[in-house]
């Protein structure tokens, strides 16, 4: 679904990601691991199209598409999430409003019929009530005046009225008290099918406990380092990522 | 003596006009103009704002005859159509006679100043008010009673298009509100012709004691149209004024706002809206004059600029030896949205004395990167995200207008302009 080749990329004369490449199939859950300032939130972004990063070198393909030719927000209405790491606040934009541009800006380009403003209310009630958020989430500005984890509920919330086929959730884990974890986990299990995708981006072994991922990636100084399955997390939650950059050298 | 007009041609338009009880008013203008100069970029005052070129429309028109014109603007297919209001439609000196009529029966009483001067000072205290009054057909004068009724408000629209030329026009508008009157007035500057026109509009308001004003000015002009307006606004005692602006049209606005605190606990709330796009310009300029204590003035004016447009915001507060307990703020926001649009922003502050709360402030910023990608990652537009960040930028200013029958028009309206804007 998602192909990532020898990606280069840097800000200014700064090299961030140095030939990265990762490979995700449908179906799949890929955790990214990594210490501070290694590129993994560069890496969500440029999926997701920001183009303040230049791209210098390598490939991303999605859906045998290239990637880098599609603006941000096609690469949104062709089923790409993020969830940003910090969800940007929007002071005077009602939240429900922006879902519902958001969602009719996928269905035009879908050519669906564009939904009422009864059928977006519906529908958005109920995944706030299955995703236990305060009902006044939908009337407030977008992440206005929101705590640090009512925000990144509110991105589980966008991924689940949208739909995408891919969601990278860059560390939509942290912040969170022990219930909103499990509020996310909830919301990011009952997303996850046999069609779609999701890119885990944490520092915390403790979300791979409620959502299982197939493959874990480490990755440093702007590229992968190793992969492994769950039992990688694991190890890193004891040795740190120190010893493992060590070990490699 | 006016450079850019020829006393001459003014003196013998002026013949040609009603002059019935105005004409003491009409010839001490024109004298006025004998000793006082058009403002030009010299002066600090319109420094940023140069109106040489109106004067030439204004001098072409006093070539024309003053053939009446019939109106052609029927109020359905304007903004008055749009808007649930008791409309004034002013037509090159005239008024609406069964509208008047209407309007006396909730205790709203309109006449013409030609008729009846009934002890209404004309003002002429600058070189642009001394040729309103020389050149217009008539002046209004609308008295608000204690006991008007306050159901729908009152619009104002003068009707360019039947004036008394086709290059330039003079609005000369008194509102008396009476002790404890409460009225909402809607202000409106719209026109269909698409030629180069100059209005010289001159707006005089007074608060009586008590009263109450939700006061709307709307300019929506077409690109190649002028407008200058002079406002000067009376506080009486415990008078509370509610005033917005929002100018979008036009391709030179220049609004001189001046408000004047006469007595304790009056207090005004001055706000404004403008959205300048290619080849417009907007000029604001607020004087608050605080001469008694204890009055508050509060001045919010919020700007998107885009294309080459360029805006100037002058705020000022004068807070005079002995008015204390005066609290005076003065704060202006823009938005550039485009890399040649032009602000230039000024508070300033005029205090002597020491028990007095001001504060002030501007900011120039532009559209934020970080929202933007944020909309667009979710799949809005580029365009329609700009969009939406602009109207949420001016959206406080917005909901401050108390007048609910106007919310509708102005939000298409401004969505409208926001389009054009980020196209
Ligand atoms: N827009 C930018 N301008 C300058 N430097 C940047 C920019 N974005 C990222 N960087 C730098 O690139 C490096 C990688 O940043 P990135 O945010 O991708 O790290 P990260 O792996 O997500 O870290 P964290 O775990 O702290 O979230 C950092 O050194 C960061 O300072
Ligand atoms: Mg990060």
């Amino acid at each position: 679904m998602l192909e990532i080749k020898n990606l280069h990329a840097k800000v200014g004369t700064t090299n961030i990601l140095n030939g990265l490449s990762l490979t995700i199939k449908k179906g799949e859950v890929h955790a990214i691991m990594g210490p501070n300032g290694s590129g993994k939130s560069t890496l969500a972004r440029i999926i997701a199209g920001d183009d303040s990063y230049d791209v210098t070198d390598g490939e991303i393909h999605y859906k045998n598409k290239n990637l880098m030719e599609l603006s941000p927000e096609e690469r949104s209405r062709e089923g790409i999430f993020l969830g940003f790491q910090y969800p940007v606040e929007i002071p005077g934009l009602n939240n429900s409003q922006f879902l519902k541009a958001a969602l009719n800006a996928k269905r035009k380009y879908l050519g669906i019929e564009e939904i009422d403003a009864f059928e977006f209310l519906k529908m958005a009630r109920e995944t706030i009530k299955r995703l236990e958020i305060d009902p006044s989430f939908l009337n407030r500005g977008v992440n206005e005046g929101f705590s640090g984890g009512e925000r990144k509920r509110n991105e589980i919330l966008q991924m689940t009225m949208l739909e995408p086929n891919i969601a990278i959730l860059d560390e939509t884990d942290s912040g969170l008290d022990i219930d909103a974890l499990k509020v996310v986990a909830k919301g990011v299990n009952e997303f996850r099918n046999q069609d779609n995708a999701v890119i885990l981006v944490t520092h915390y072994q403790r979300l791979l406990e409620y959502i299982k991922p197939d493959k874990v990636h480490v990755l440093s100084e702007g590229r992968i380092i190793r992969s492994g399955d769950e039992s990688l997390a694991k190890e890193l939650e004891k040795t740190g990522y120190i010893a493992e950059k060590e070990s490699k050298k | 003596m006016s450079a850019q007009i020829s006393l001459e041609l003014l003196a013998s338009a002026t013949k040609k006009l009603t002059q019935g009880e105005l004409s003491e008013t009409r010839s001490n203008a024109l004298s006025n103009l004998r000793d006082s100069e058009m403002p030009s970029t010299k002066n600090e005052e319109w420094q940023y704002t140069d109106i040489s070129s109106v004067f030439a429309l204004c001098e072409k028109s006093l070539h024309e005859t003053s053939k009446k014109v019939k109106s052609t603007v029927k109020k359905e297919n304007c903004i008055a159509g749009e808007i649930d209001a008791h409309w004034i439609m002013i037509n090159n000196g005239t008024i609406d006679t069964q509208e008047v009529k209407k309007l006396r029966k909730i205790g709203v009483y309109v006449s013409l100043l030609s008729k009846n001067l009934d002890n209404t000072e004309v003002i002429i205290d600058d070189s642009l008010s001394s040729l309103n009054a020389v050149l217009m057909s008539d002046a209004i004068k609308i008295t608000i009673s204690s006991e008007a009724e306050n159901k729908k408000p009152i619009g104002i629209l003068f009707d360019n298009d039947t004036s008394l030329s086709n290059h330039a026009s003079n609005f000369r508008c008194i509102l008396e509100v009476k002790n404890n009157a409460n009225i909402s007035i809607i202000h409106a500057h719209t026109t269909k012709i698409n030629a180069p026109h100059f209005t010289n509009s001159v707006v005089q308001i007074n608060l009586g004691k008590n009263s109450h004003v939700e006061y709307l000015k709307l300019q929506n002009y077409s690109p190649k149209q002028t407008l200058i307006e002079k406002s000067i606004i009376n506080l009486d005692l415990n008078a509370s004024l509610n005033y917005t602006s929002v100018d979008i049209g036009g391709q030179l606005t220049r609004a001189d706002i001046v408000i004047n605190f006469n007595d304790k606990h009056a207090n005004a709330i001055i706000n404004g809206v403008y959205i300048a796009g290619q080849n417009q310009h907007i000029d604001n300029h607020i004087s608050a004059n605080h001469y008694i204590g204890s009055t508050q003035s509060s001045q919010n004016f919020y700007g998107v600029i885009g294309g080459n447009g360029r805006c100037v915001f002058n705020g000022k507060a004068l807070v005079c030896e002995g008015a204390i307990g005066t609290n005076a703020n003065q704060y202006n926001h823009n938005l550039l949205i485009s890399e040649n649009a032009e602000i230039n922003t000024k508070p300033e502050l005029e205090i002597y004395n020491d028990d007095v709360k001001c504060s002030h402030g501007t900011t120039v910023g532009q559209l934020d990167k970080n929202a933007l990608f944020y909309m667009q990652s979710r799949g809005i537009d580029e365009d329609i995200a700009q969009q939406l960040l602009t109207k949420t930028f001016i959206t406080r200013i917005l909901n401050g207008i108390k007048i609910p029958c106007v919310k509708n028009s102005l939000e298409n309206l401004i969505t409208n302009k926001l389009q054009k804007l980020s196209r």
